[in-house]
């Protein structure tokens, strides 16, 4: 046998052909009965990394790798002693330790005996196959490990007839059947039928290269699958993977997101706000579906340029927003100026939007949150409050007087909301001066009118009533002015008492009814004098007159001359009765129309002196005691003609009611009282019952008393005296105790 | 005709009254006529005979313008009283007033049955005592 891959071929003979084509092709061996090497060819040498010398002669099982068990050995021992041919996979191991596998034919050579002699052996290298097979194991292994440890679902492999060749992931911790028990399987037998059918439905897509994704539920949770065909490296299709996520949290999530959302939505809409916020490095703004509707635009999309949005707002309002958006530098709110928006259809409405930077913003990319409210309405009606607010300020300062409305804080403490521009001209105070301190206006209530104004104000307060109150106030120069308030008080909360006054000059008004009342006085009086005149007529002129008739009618019936003389002697006194009550008329109307009765100062005590010189014989007859006191009014301002009258006709009285149980005392006294001066002359006379004689006792012919001496006519005459000097007369009376009489002198 | 027995006239006037007593007496429809010169002395002479029928007048004849208490005075105490009286009197006042306010006033008091204006002639006296004696 020649060595060596150069071993030169010899010709003819077969045999040897044979053996040269094996010994290029093989690995040769020859081993006898015991397994010695007895013959290797090159081939050997080179794969075993043994020499020839170093093999010739060992047991060939210096090659052992170890890699084969016993029974491999067993198996391959028994086949070749019974004679027959072995074949198979074995891996040895070289010199230096290396493996190689080779693909082993052993044939035993028989004796004659039918013992094996020896063994021939022929082996092909195969370790780059072996090697191969090995690494695909390994791959295979370790996609079963990446395929198990899938989390949150499970890949699988499935080739185009859907035989399941290789699945896992802790998706199957889910289902009560492990990953192992399903390979091999069609998918049939392992999925649900309705995924199984939208398999079998898209698997032309997924074979024609698409990736294909749809959503399952099942066992109560989202699964999202997705079909992706594989190929090999040849590009030839492999068949597909089929990757299963449990996406039952992240949906649940995107709900609670999506809800959110919506809810939000709903509270733009509810509360007629927008939202909005922007990109800076792409120059969008993004809206809210309701910032849209709000500003006329599209709700759907929401991404919109700056420039477009630019376009919306009022030509005049863009600059201050544009101004306004470069402040935002910190992260403090930033308020828009009001802006007006123009929307599509030419409506204009008001905005008002606030804005701050997002927290997620940094030097180079600034992210701005802002809301935006349609604040139109409220504008129009606050600027309808500011006019009819102006209206009603208007009107209140086109009313002459004072228009006030105030609080009161505790007792002192008060504040003027408003005053109007009627108060300068009726308090004649400046309207800035009122402003400050209220009291300004109630330091000029006339004194006299301060109790029942604060009075009245008070109850008001107190019952929370309206308020009415007629005073006066007093200008600075002295002059007054009467004033008619109305005023409504109203308790606010914490706050005190909020009044609304409204104050008038009813001066004018006053003074008509001053003047009123003055005529109503006149009228009053005169007709009182009508009425004693008609008095004076029906009884002391009618009844003398009556009697005459009367008597003459007598006279004419009567046929007896002395019975006629009787009634003609009748006739006399009445005669001079109807006489005297004339001529007492006459001097009382001449008192009354006296225009030309004129005042002088008089000096009472020497009046009084000639009184009293008169009733020298009455005083003395009687032994009366008369005390006067002038020393208050020594001089009196009157018609002396009148005060001598006065005197005389009520001390005259005096003297003739006196008591005849007691000694006359008479006191006669002036006071000074302002500018009246009062007379009393007070006796301790008969009295009169003025229960009864009141209304009569300045009247014509009255009598009270049954004294020869009574007449009726002095107190008339004195009334009509004191009354023609506008002065009042009038007297108290006790019945046995005494009178006294009043006489009021004016303008003294 | 059922005569009157006593009859009183109330008046101040001396003449008036002389006159009066002369022309009731010739009608000789009343028995005793007695004169009073004031409303005082008229209440006076009532209360003293309050409870005497035979005395008590039927009619009074009653002025207005007295002096010490005149008729209305008179007619004020006279409504005080007459609960007390024996008799019911019918009182006529009989006057010199043509005022309205004396009519509308003697009108407004239910005690007075009428309102006569002097002069009172002989005919007046009969109708006003003959209503009286009806009444």
């Amino acid at each position: 046998m020649e060595e060596g891959s150069n071993t030169r071929f010899t010709p003819g003979s077969l045999e040897n052909a044979y053996q040269q084509a094996l010994d290029k092709t093989s690995i040769v061996a020859i081993t006898d009965a015991q397994g010695r090497i007895t013959y290797v060819n090159d081939k050997f040498c080179e794969i075993s990394e043994y020499a020839r010398e170093e093999l010739i002669g060992k047991n060939h099982n210096i090659l052992k790798s170890g890699y084969h068990d016993r029974d491999f050995y067993k198996d391959l021992w028994g086949t070749i002693k019974k004679g027959e041919v072995w074949m198979g996979q074995i891996k040895n191991k070289t010199k230096h330790g290396g493996s190689y596998w080779v693909q082993t034919t052993i044939v035993p050579m028989m004796g004659e005996d039918n013992q094996p002699l020896q063994y021939l052996s022929f082996r092909i290298d195969i370790t780059a196959q072996k090697m191969s097979e090995e690494k695909l194991e390994k791959s295979w292994k370790q996609l079963n490990i990446l395929a198990e440890n899938f989390p949150n679902g499970s890949v699988s492999l499935i080739d185009p007839e859907l035989n399941l060749l290789l699945t896992g992931g802790a998706g199957y911790d889910a289902v009560d059947f492990a990953p192992e028990d399903v390979i091999g399987k069609t998918l049939d037998s392992v999925l649900s039928p309705q995924t199984y059918a939208y398999i079998k439905e898209h698997l032309p897509r997924i074979l024609r290269g698409e990736t294909i994704t749809h959503e399952i539920y099942a066992r109560n949770r989202h699964y999202m699958n997705t079909y992706k065909p594989v190929y090999d490296e040849g590009g030839v299709l492999y068949g597909f993977v089929m990757v299963v996520i449990d996406v039952s949290e992240s949906k649940k999530a995107s709900l609670i997101l999506k809800r959110n959302n919506e809810l939000f939505a709903i509270g733009e809409e509810l509360a007629q706000i927008g939202s909005w916020n922007v990109n800076a490095s792409t120059r969008e703004i993004i809206f809210s579906s309701n910032t849209l509707r709000l500003l006329g635009q599209d709700p759907c999309r929401t991404n919109r340029s700056f420039e477009e949005v630019f376009q919306w707002i009022h030509p005049d309002d863009r600059h201050s927003l544009t101004d306004g958006f470069r402040e935002i530098v910190s992260q403090k709110i930033l308020e828009f100026p009001e802006f007006r928006v123009i929307k599509p259809d030419g409506e204009e409405r008001v905005f008002k939007s606030l804005c701050k930077k997002d927290l997620s913003s940094n030097d180079d990319e600034i992210h701005v949150f802002g809301v935006l409210k349609d604040i139109t309405d409220r504008k129009k009606k606050e600027l309808e409050l500011l006019e009819s607010k102006e209206i009603l300020s208007n009107i209140a300062d086109s009313i002459p007087g004072l228009v006030m409305k105030y609080v009161e804080y505790g007792k002192e403490e008060a504040k003027i909301q408003y005053v109007s521009k009627g108060a300068e001209m009726l308090w004649e105070v400046p309207k800035e001066k009122i402003l400050l301190d209220v009291s300004i206006v109630w330091n000029k209530v006339h004194q006299d009118d301060l109790p029942g104004f604060l009075k009245s104000f008070s109850k008001a307060r107190s019952t929370q009533t309206v308020w009415n109150c007629e005073f006066r106030i007093v200008m600075d120069d002295g002059r007054v002015k009467w004033v008619n308030a109305i005023g409504t008080p109203k308790k606010v909360q914490g706050q005190g008492v909020l009044w609304d006054i409204l104050a008038l000059d009813v001066s004018a008004r006053k003074l008509a009814e001053e003047n009123i009342e003055k005529n109503l006085r006149l009228v009053t009086f005169q007709n009182t004098q009508l009425l004693d005149f008609c008095n004076i007529v029906s009884h002391n002129l009618r009844s003398p007159l009556v009697n005459m008739s009367m008597l003459i009618g007598f006279i004419e019936e009567s046929e007896d001359e002395s019975e006629r003389m009787e009634y003609v002697a009748k006739l006399k006194p009445v005669i001079e009765g109807l006489n005297e009550t004339f001529e007492e008329l006459v001097e009382s109307i001449q008192i009354q129309q006296d225009n030309e009765v004129k005042s002088e100062y008089i000096d009472v005590e020497e009046c009084l002196r000639k009184i009293i010189s008169g009733f020298e014989g009455q005083i003395a007859h009687s032994n009366a005691l008369i005390e006067a006191d002038f020393s208050q009014v020594p001089v009196l301002y009157y018609p002396p003609k009148y005060l001598s009258s006065i005197l005389h006709n009520l001390i005259s009285n005096a003297l003739k009611y006196h008591s005849p149980n007691r000694r006359l005392k008479v006191k006669i006294k002036m006071s000074r009282l302002s500018h009246k001066v009062l007379l009393t002359i007070t006796d301790n006379g008969l009295g009169i019952d003025l229960k009864k004689h009141q209304n009569n006792l300045f009247k014509i012919r009255k009598v009270f008393h049954r004294h020869p001496d009574a007449k009726g006519f002095g107190l008339y005459i004195t009334k009509a005296q004191v009354d023609a000097m506008k002065g009042r007369i009038w007297a108290e009376s006790i019945p046995d105790k005494g009178s006294t009489f009043f006489v009021e002198f004016n303008n003294q | 005709m059922k005569s009157i027995k006593n009859l009183l006239l109330v008046d101040d006037d001396e003449i008036f009254t002389y006159l009066t007593r002369k022309t009731i007496e010739e009608t000789k429809l009343v028995d005793q006529i007695k004169v009073l010169g004031n409303g005082q002395d008229a209440i006076d002479f009532l209360e003293e005979v309050a409870k005497n029928e035979e005395l008590l007048p039927e009619v009074i004849l009653l002025d207005i313008n007295m002096p010490i208490l005149d008729g209305w005075g008179f007619l004020e105490e006279f409504i005080l009283l007459k609960p007390h009286l024996e008799k019911a009197i019918t009182i006529y006042m009989v006057t010199t007033s043509i005022s309205p306010h004396d009519y509308e006033r003697a009108k407004s008091i239910s005690e007075v049955s009428d309102f006569v204006i002097k002069p009172v002639t002989k005919s007046g006296f009969i109708n006003m005592l003959k209503n009286a004696s009806v009444e």
